[in-house]
């Protein structure tokens, strides 16, 4: 599924809001796998996946920038799109410096998200394809 | 020697021995006169024989004559006394027709002394004659003395005095002294008339005798009268032998009185209205402080009475003389050292046959220590702050005090005719009344203080009271009821708990403003979920048919996330409110997961994990649920706030469980720096705060809320690292199986 398309992995600990978000970006046609906490996420996202990770800042246990860290560590290049509740400036920054694409807050506009991440994709579908160039630098 | 010169002798001798005797007993009892005339009588009586005897042995007409004048002399004294004697003995008799006989006999004893001839004759001839048994003797004859008719006309007035003493006697009506008149008068009468009539026999020539015969006609009376006197004196001294006895034992039994009196303070007391004279027995005199002994009039007795109250003890002593016979009263007297005392008399007015007041017999006690008593009783029930009633068996008012005509708006004497039940109706239909009334005996030391109740008591203008009744049984079936007004104190807990819930009212919206981002959060999922959904379901509509399951989908979610931003939004609200709720059942587990929800965004945003123990079937406990679930998150936030700078793990526990019978817990635990054991105690102050930026009031609203609820809260330092802060309330039911779950809850 992700080498057919692109895919949005969308990790919220609020399943009504899982369920919101996952049905905004499928209307729009994008492909969507909803994951409620960013241990299991983590644990199925594959190193060569392509489309873009949206993640909640704020979560039990293992929190956005947290999994965003992770993805880091185990190498996953999934470009990473937040949301927050609260904009904590302190954290934006963090996940900026980390290569977050997008800092968005709740609720947020439709608009707004789906560019975000059509963005997303847009990216990570050129890291993909130039692959090899991406590896050297 | 002939049989006269023998017993004229013999006869004499006993008068004299007689009258000796009398002597002798009017010696002993001066105060009987009649016996010192009796013994004057016998013995001129005695003087008289041996004159006889004289005349009889005269050997001349002159002899005769000297000897017959002293035979006048001896035997008129005799007869001169005894009308005397019989005033003097029975007390009766006229006294005119006294004075003439009397008059009469010493008339002729004088005419008799101071004639030379003989009192019978002018001039006197002697006849010898011969007497029975060969005795010489010699009848005189001569001329009539005129002064004879006096001699007969006082015997003639003896004889009707003596008849004038019997009719008195008689009418008198003692048995016995009539019996003794009778007998006495007859043997004077039989005296006057033998000797009266044989002299006059003799005087006038009807028959020859010599003269001589008054010794035994005298000794006749003599005998019969002293017969008598003897009897009367055996008697009288047998009386008094038999009065001795009982006057010592009238003594004994008087002593026992005076001991009795003595014991009990009773002074008995007499008063005799001939001599005005009060006689006291030593107790009454020490009562009215008057000098243990010397006499008393009624004057110096009522010289004790109080100024203000003489004029009513005479007035109403005046009135038990006139007309009643028996009265009470009380009233004070001042003794000399100024001291009051209280007296109650009670008075017995003794009448003779006539009506006429003899005397007063009466008994005082001394009542003082009972009147202080008295008076302390009624200045402890006027000084106490609340209405105090006495009250019977059945509630009827026995006694009030001023502050229960205060309080109810009766005077006294009407309450006097209420019941307790008319001004506390509640009161009439307790059970434990019953408890009381039914056993007229003290009830047992444990019921002796009933408990106090609150009820609703109505004045006399039907405006309900508070009240407060405390019963205690007293002797005698009564009930000391005390009632008081508990409006002010009321009114006062009111107050208190008004500013209690304003308080904790400001603590909550001083938490709810410190966890606002929480709240925040809270709200903005909902709202991002409906935003996210409406715009999903825009383009649904946009694409054309075929997305209604879509829509209907949407739409769903939509409504359910408005529920759910609505319970936020409820639950806020209720934390905010001001006002009291009205105590009821609250389950403590659901509790714990409404102020987890409500907190859930800030123990995420604060990376505090949740762990939750809670005990199955718990019992609810009672009381104002928004207090409670303020209490249990204050204790949350506290325990996030002791956490805040941890690096390692920070690790929530709430508990919840029942404790005994009676009551619930529940607890919060973390695993921060913990708590001295100084600080397990002050913690629960006001202002006393580990945190920069806190005023310090959390805690100690906690404490106050928990104890409006009748519960406790304390703090621990834990075994392991961290403090726990406990909370027990009473519960409403009897404990459940215990069934402990577990499970680890992450905030979601």
């Amino acid at each position: 599924m992700e080498s057919a398309a692109p895919t949005v992995y969308l990790v919220d600990d609020e399943p009504d809001v899982l369920r919101a978000l996952s049905r905004l970006l499928r209307s729009d046609g994008l492909n969507v796998r909803t994951f409620e906490d960013g241990i299991t996420f983590i644990a199925q996202v594959g190193q060569d996946a392509i489309g873009c990770a949206l993640l909640d800042l704020s979560m039990p246990e293992l929190d956005g920038l947290a999994v965003q860290r992770l993805m880091a560590d185990m190498g996953c290049r999934l470009p990473v799109v937040f949301l927050t509740g609260n904009g904590d400036a302190i954290a934006r920054a963090e996940a900026m410096q980390l290569g977050a694409l997008a800092f968005l807050s709740k609720p947020v506009d439709a608009d707004e998200l789906l560019g975000a991440v059509r963005a997303a994709l847009a990216a990570s579908v050129a890291v993909h394809a130039s692959g090899q160039a991406e590896g050297v630098r | 020697m002939n049989w006269i010169s023998v017993l004229w002798p013999l006869l004499g001798g006993m008068s004299l021995a007689l009258g000796l005797v009398y002597w002798v007993v009017w010696l002993r009892r001066r105060e009987q006169r009649h016996h010192l005339l009796f013994a004057v009588i016998a013995v001129a009586s005695a003087c008289g024989s041996f004159v006889e005897l004289r005349m009889l042995a005269a050997q001349t007409a002159a002899q005769f004559v000297a000897a017959s004048r002293l035979q006048h002399l001896t035997f008129g004294v005799a007869i001169l006394l005894l009308p005397i004697f019989l005033r003097e003995r029975f007390a009766a008799g006229r006294t005119g027709l006294l004075a003439t006989l009397t008059g009469l006999r010493l008339l002729v004893i004088a005419a008799s002394l101071g004639s030379a001839a003989s009192v019978h004759f002018t001039e006197v001839a002697l006849k010898p004659i011969e007497l029975p048994g060969g005795v010489a003797g010699w009848v005189p004859v001569g001329h009539v003395n005129p002064m004879m008719a006096f001699a007969y006309l006082n015997l003639v007035l003896i004889l009707v005095f003596l008849a004038g003493v019997v009719r008195e006697m008689h009418r008198r009506g003692d048995p016995l002294e009539q019996h003794r008149a009778r007998l006495i008068c007859a043997s004077i009468a039989a005296q006057v008339v033998i000797g009266g009539g044989m002299g006059a026999l003799v005087t006038w020539g009807v028959v020859d005798l010599p003269l001589v015969i008054n010794t035994p006609v005298f000794l006749l009376t003599i005998l019969v009268l002293s017969y008598q006197l003897g009897d009367e004196v055996l008697l009288s001294t047998r009386e008094r032998a038999r009065l001795g006895r009982s006057e010592s034992l009238l003594r004994e039994s008087e002593q026992g009185w005076e001991l009795a009196g003595q014991a009990a303070g009773i002074g008995p007391w007499s008063w005799d209205a001939r001599s005005n004279r009060v006689t006291l027995s030593p107790k009454a005199r020490e009562m009215f402080d008057l000098e243990p002994d010397g006499e008393v009039m009624l004057e110096d007795w009522l010289g004790r009475v109080h100024p203000e109250d003489v004029e009513g003890v005479r007035r109403q002593t005046r009135d038990a003389l006139a007309s009643r016979s028996s009265f009470e009263r009380d009233y004070r007297i001042l003794v000399r050292d100024g001291q009051v005392r209280w007296i109650t008399s009670r008075v017995r007015v003794e009448r003779d046959a006539d009506g006429t007041v003899t005397s007063m017999h009466g008994v005082s006690f001394d009542m003082t220590r009972v009147r202080h008593a008295d008076a302390m009783f009624r200045a402890a029930l006027e000084a106490a702050p609340d209405a105090i009633f006495l009250v019977d068996g059945e509630g009827r008012i026995q006694l009030a005090n001023a502050r229960a005509s205060l309080m109810f708006g009766f005077s006294n004497e009407e309450l006097l005719e209420l019941s307790l039940g008319t001004l506390v109706p509640e009161w009439s239909h307790r059970p434990e009344r019953r408890k009381y009334t039914s056993t007229p005996a003290p009830a047992p030391a444990v019921e002796r203080r009933a408990p106090t109740r609150e009820l609703l008591a109505r004045r006399r203008d039907g405006v309900p009271v508070p009240v407060e009744l405390a019963l205690s049984p007293v002797d005698g079936g009564l009930l000391l009821a005390s009632v008081s007004d508990i409006t002010e104190r009321l009114r006062g807990e009111h107050e208190s708990a008004q500013q209690r819930n304003e308080l904790a009212h400001l603590s909550r919206v001083a938490m709810i403003g410190e966890m606002s981002s929480s709240l925040a959060h809270e709200l903005n999922q909902p709202l991002t979920a409906i935003l996210s959904n409406s715009q999903a379901a825009l383009r649904f509509l946009a694409a054309g048919p075929g997305h209604e399951q879509d829509l209907r989908e949407t739409l769903t979610d939509i409504a359910a996330s408005g529920t759910r931003a609505g319970d936020v939004i409820r639950r806020l609200r209720a934390m905010l409110r001001k006002e009291e709720t009205e105590q009821e059942p609250v389950d403590i587990n659901q509790l714990i997961s409404e102020v987890m929800q409500l907190y859930r965004s800030d123990l995420i945003n604060r990376g505090v994990t949740v762990l939750q123990l809670l005990e199955n079937d718990l019992p609810e406990a009672v009381g104002d649920r928004v207090q409670l679930q303020q209490v249990l998150l204050n204790l949350v936030i506290n325990a996030c706030d002791a956490m805040a700078g941890l690096a390692g793990e920070r690790k929530l526990t709430i508990m919840s469980r029942s404790l005994g019978d009676d009551e619930v817990e529940f607890s919060v635990w973390d695993v921060g720096p913990g708590l001295a054991a100084s600080s397990l105690e002050k913690v629960f102050e006001p202002f006393v705060t580990s945190k920069q930026d806190g005023m310090g009031l959390g805690l100690s609203v906690c404490k106050t809320i928990v104890k409006s609820h009748g519960g406790r809260i304390w703090a621990e330092d834990n075994d392991g690292p961290g403090a726990s802060f406990h909370v027990a309330l009473p519960s409403s039911a009897r404990v459940g199986p215990r069934v402990v779950t577990t499970s680890a809850h992450d905030g979601g």
